[in-house]
């Protein structure tokens, strides 16, 4: 009787037990509600932050910093500059200076005015052709022989350094329009390539004034030399003048 | 009552009750669906699972959709207007076009000039 009692006991128990709903799902509903909360709070509410972030800086890129109106202004303004000043410029960069009238000073000045480094021959020529040759050895004391090469040697230097100039700087225009017309089409991104270029440009047209500067310099120490060498020719000359007039009058020595 | 509990008693009666009762127990666990066994409920997982698909398409792939159309015109507008491929290559041919001017520039500045003919002038120049 008792052990019927309990085997009907524990036949109930095992039914209710299988039969009732468990506590699962409630503990699945709290991992899900969970991941739910997670995925549209912190997950959602980050990307719809991005997505603001990223909007705000394409706007502030395309209306404040880089706006195609402006970009398109900038290189318009370019187009106008270049229409309205290049070919006057142009103009004053190959209007000729030229004046000699006779045949050697012609031929010489058209050398010089070539901006050709391969005339330097033909000037070369034009120069001893227009102020004389160089006196051979004895022709004149040594000291004036001295002067009068280098002094040649000075002017035709001087003056193939400005050819040479003349043709550096006939490349450096094309170089500057060339840069201009860059800037032209040029875009914000590559504008500091473009700005490069026309730094290195302006360094080397520097460093070719620097020489010119520096021959100038040369020049106006050779004239000093020369003024000096002068001085010291005539006092020379006035000593030994002395020296005979006492030598004449019998007070030399 | 008393007819009951001398029908209960009776042998065949009592191995009846039992055995039905055993047969209960065993219908009433085998029936039970699978995905219920071990307190695991299948359907409430898949429920649940569709619920974080609905809110991944609404709250996560909406916001990231929008990023990727603001990245797709940032990238048109880094294309178009800051980074053309036209203007970089046309800058790269400009700087190597550049570098024969460059070339003659150092060479017109290397250039020997000295012309003096006696040895002394030659020194000095």
């Amino acid at each position: 009787m008792k052990a019927k009692a309990m085997s009907l006991g524990a036949s109930m128990l095992v039914m209710a037990l299988l039969l009732f709903p468990t506590g699962a799902y409630a503990q699945f509903g709290g991992i899900f509600s969970a991941i739910l909360s997670t995925i549209t709070g912190p997950i959602g509410g980050a990307l719809t932050d991005i997505n603001q972030i990223r909007s705000s800086i394409l706007k502030t890129e395309q209306q404040a910093l880089w706006p195609v109106r402006l970009i398109t202004q900038a290189q318009n303004y370019i187009s106008t500059i270049k229409a309205s000043y290049r070919g006057w410029m142009n103009q004053v960069y190959t209007l000729p200076v030229n004046s000699a009238n006779l045949q050697m000073s012609k031929s010489l000045e058209s050398a010089f005015l070539s901006g050709q480094i391969g005339q330097v021959g033909t000037f070369a020529q034009s120069y001893t052709s227009t102020y004389g040759v160089q006196p051979a050895s004895g022709a004149a004391p040594q000291l004036n022989l001295q002067m009068m090469d280098i002094e040649d040697a000075v002017a035709k230097d001087a003056t193939v350094q400005s050819m040479a100039a003349d043709q550096a700087t006939t490349k450096m225009l094309q170089t500057a329009q060339r840069i201009e017309d860059e800037a032209q089409t040029t875009a914000p991104g590559t504008a500091a390539m473009v700005a490069a270029e026309a730094r290195t440009a302006e360094l080397a047209s520097i460093a070719m004034q620097h020489k010119l500067l520096a021959y100038q310099l040369r020049e106006a120490a050779i004239q000093l030399g020369h003024r000096g060498s002068i001085l010291k020719q005539s006092t020379s000359n006035t000593q030994n003048l002395n020296q005979q007039i006492l030598n004449h009058l019998g007070g030399g020595q | 009552m008393t007819i009951l509990r001398s029908f209960v008693r009776k042998p065949l009666v009592r191995r009846i009750a039992l055995g039905g009762a055993g047969v209960l127990i065993v219908s009433t666990v085998a029936v039970q669906p699978a995905h219920s066994q071990f307190g695991i409920d299948i359907a409430a997982i898949l429920a649940g699972l569709k619920e974080i698909n609905s809110t991944l398409s609404s709250a996560v792939a909406s916001p990231l959709k929008a990023i990727n159309q603001v990245e797709q015109q940032e990238q048109q507008f880094q294309q178009n207007v800051l980074y053309p491929i036209s203007a970089i290559n046309s800058a790269k041919q400009m700087a190597t076009g550049f570098t024969a001017s460059f070339t003659s520039f150092r060479q017109l500045g290397a250039l020997n000039i000295s012309s003096a003919t006696l040895p002394n002038p030659q020194q000095l120049e």
